[in-house]
């Protein structure tokens, strides 16, 4: 199996997608001519030539409203935002527009579009480009929201999208563009709405997804020094959420440790509490406990960026407590 | 609207209750305060009042069962109400405010021995002592549910207290892995009977272990020359009318009574944080029963005559006898006076009853050869009493210094005169 970075990996799915069905293209800033923000796109205008590569206007609002309409007419568009925090001036057409009209039409016009970009804080960009919306989009009827940085899962969730009939939010990381693993090559597919179990463990459930995972794994083999086996579950899809995944996993551990990016009221944390401890009362023996980002916009400053995000320390301190240790 | 009632507390030492006897049947009418139902606690039987006019529409515990406290034993209200529907309401106005099992079927357990633990009796008084409710982890509950363990005989390390459930996996599953015992099941099956366990037989089981497993005892033995003393005695009884004579037993208590108060520091008891020194004797009198053991208290004994002593000695032996002693006539002892002179035991030793710092076990008065201070052999009366001490609160010296003083105003009933 070939070990590639993320960028290369979600290049891939794109490209066979394309590749496969002439209806799908990508649209976004700097997509085509620049190679993309972060290189993701590299090499595809020249393959693909500019009808189905497309450099757009600086206008969230504008080229997402395009999608949708283009998605209407029957083309299953990709839509590229620099960052989901961009993506907030398209809110009105991601929610009201895409997430609704298979719904208020009376399923005349499905909306196959994916609307991907990387999602969360990367490095000292401060409090307008370092948060998370993933809890704002699981929280809208009508959409599939994935959240994924691993390589092999990347391309296998980017394919499955691509030709889901839905409109697909798809949230990676900036930092982890580059981060390697091995992707299996050619048709890989993997089912939307089913987690994986990064680790195996039977001391606690430890709940990460997107660049989370990195974290979770770093802490979970620290920790196994100590003799604490934490078991890693990534749901990977956050709408539909694999909760019954989490559920075996709390059933045989008993304890849940929840360790998220972003602030931490109103959360895909506190709903995974809630859901735990509604379906699994009489397995707990410990309150399940969250990991998240300090509640202050993101401080430039690099030291202070580092302690409001969730750290190793914060996060083996929150097993801990569940552990009774 | 329906009136539940409740398992009652009718005494500080007891845990759960049992219905010995329900004196209404169900459809039967009943009147605020008049007994329904005739409660067993750890020390007596005792008759209990309905709470409400009406009708008995339901009895949930019925006789010879048990439950926890304040669990519901009966509905009270109108013949057709729907008591299920009470006590359904009953338990949603105490949510959150009990861990008791909710459903009243699985409150009710036939009189079965407890599964408590030894090491584990000791810490309910600690759990109990310092917390409102138990705390436990919903995984703890069921664990402990599934193996039958009594939460409240388990001491939690979680925070607050909360039991979670390695201490309940510890309690059970520790004792049954670790401790390898002779197998029983290849020993011939003996022909056998199960007696079942009274409350006060769990009781006495509960609080001895509680003493002997915390209580460091020390034992201090002194022989009494009984000559004088009985002979006064038998004099004296001679010219007194029938309500005022006085058994041994009596002159016992009233001496040790006086001589107690000389020495506060064995009239104590061990609290934890403090040792508490009281005022005041409070003497309890081992007295035993048929199913048990049961020791009324007279209070303020050391300023009692001898003759209020032998009254109160009296009334109390009786109402023990016929199991009618109130929670007030058991509870509150400072020191303990276990006698078993009657039954020809000449010396024991006594577990000391719990918080008391000291209990005291006298034997029977037999003719002894003694070397007197001039070197002769003579036959004097004797009796040999044991001191056991709670060393956490008496030192050696202090238990001799006590029992010191009893010789002197036993030998010498005169020496009370002026120094008790």
């Amino acid at each position: 199996m070939a070990i590639i970075s993320l960028r290369e990996a979600l290049r891939q799915a794109m490209t066979e997608e394309m590749e496969r069905d002439p209806t799908v293209f990508l649209m976004g800033e700097e997509v085509g001519e620049y190679n993309g923000a972060y290189k993701v796109s590299k090499g595809m205008l020249a393959q693909f030539g500019p009808m189905r590569v497309v450099d757009s206007p600086i206008s969230e609002a504008g080229f997402c409203g395009l999608g949708v309409g283009a998605a209407m007419v029957g083309m299953r568009p990709i839509i590229e935002m620099m960052t989901w925090n961009f993506a907030i001036q398209a809110f009105d057409q991601i929610i009201n527009h895409a997430a609704k009209m298979y719904y208020m039409s009376g399923g005349q016009f499905p909306i196959p579009m994916v609307i991907r970009g990387p999602h969360g804080a990367a490095h000292m960009l401060s409090a307008q480009h370092s948060q998370c919306v993933d809890h704002m989009l699981v929280n809208v009827p009508g959409m599939i929201v994935i959240s994924t940085v691993i390589p092999a899962d990347a391309k296998g969730l980017m394919k499955s999208a691509i030709r889901n009939n839905n409109p697909v939010c798809f949230l990676e990381s900036e930092m982890t563009y580059g981060k390697e693993g091995e992707v299996p090559e050619g048709e890989y597919l993997i089912p939307i709405g089913v987690g994986d179990i990064k680790r195996k463990g039977d001391h606690v459930t430890l709940v990460a997804w997107n660049k989370m995972v990195y974290l979770a794994l770093e802490v979970a083999q620290e920790l196994a020094q100590e003799g604490i086996e934490v078991e890693i579950i990534d749901p990977r899809t956050l709408q539909p959420l694999d909760e019954n995944m989490i559920f075996e996993s709390v059933r045989k551990t008993h304890r849940l440790v929840v360790l998220e990016e972003g602030w931490g009221i109103s959360t895909i944390g506190n709903y995974i509490v809630d859901r735990t401890v509604t379906e699994c009362f009489d397995d707990l023996d410990a309150p399940p406990a969250r990991v998240h980002n300090h509640f202050v916009p993101m401080p430039y400053n690099e030291n202070l960026e580092h302690e409001v995000l969730p750290t190793k320390e914060r996060t083996i301190e929150a097993i801990k407590k569940v552990l009774y240790r | 609207m329906a009136t539940v009632m409740e398992m009652p507390k009718l005494s500080d030492t007891m845990k759960e209750g049992a219905v010995a006897r329900w004196l209404k049947k169900e459809g039967e009418k009943v009147t605020t305060g008049i007994p329904v139902v005739e409660i067993e606690t750890d020390k007596a039987t005792m008759e209990f009042e309905s709470p409400a006019s009406g009708t008995l529409i339901k009895i949930i515990v019925g006789d010879k069962q048990t439950c926890e406290l304040n669990a519901p034993i009966a509905v009270i209200g109108k013949a057709e109400e729907n008591w299920q529907e009470a006590v359904d309401k009953y338990w949603a106005k105490k949510k959150g405010g009990s861990t008791a099992a909710k459903a009243p079927a699985a409150a009710v357990t036939a009189a079965a021995p407890a599964a408590a633990t030894p090491a584990s009796a000791q810490a309910a008084t600690a759990v109990t002592s310092t917390m409102d409710r138990l705390r436990v982890s919903p995984l703890a509950k069921r664990v402990a549910a599934d193996k039958g363990v009594d939460l409240r005989t388990v001491q939690g390390s979680g925070p607050n207290g909360r039991i979670v459930v390695r201490d309940v996996e510890n309690l059970s599953g520790g004792s049954a892995a670790s401790v390898s015992l002779p197998s029983f099941a290849s020993a011939p099956a003996y022909e056998m009977e199960k007696l079942p366990l009274s409350m006060m037989r769990k009781t006495i089981a509960r609080r001895l272990v509680e003493s002997t497993s915390t209580a460091p005892h020390f034992y201090l033995t002194v022989s009494l020359d009984m000559g004088p003393l009985l002979a006064w005695r038998k004099a004296t009884i001679a010219k007194v009318s029938e309500a005022e004579k006085f058994s041994v037993n009596d002159l016992i208590v009233f001496l040790v009574s006086r001589a107690l108060r000389k020495h506060p520091n064995i009239n104590s008891s061990w609290q934890g944080e403090y040792i508490a020194q009281y005022n005041s004797v409070h003497m309890g009198v081992a007295v035993a029963l048929p199913a048990g053991l049961v020791t009324p208290v007279v209070r303020h004994a050391d300023k009692l005559s001898l003759v209020q002593i032998a009254q109160k000695n009296r009334e109390l032996i009786k109402l023990a006898r016929d199991g009618k002693l109130q929670p007030d006539d058991y509870s509150g002892g400072t020191f303990t006076i276990s006698n078993l002179g009657m039954s020809g035991i000449e010396e024991f030793t006594a577990i000391i009853n719990p918080p008391q710092a000291a209990i005291l076990a006298v034997g029977t008065t037999i003719p002894t050869p003694v070397v007197t201070e001039d070197g002769e052999i003579a036959v004097e009366q004797r009796m040999k009493v044991t001191l056991s001490c709670d060393h956490r609160v008496i030192d050696g010296a202090q238990g001799a210094e006590f029992l010191k003083t009893l010789k002197t105003f036993v030998e010498d009933p005169m020496a009370c005169l002026f120094m008790g």
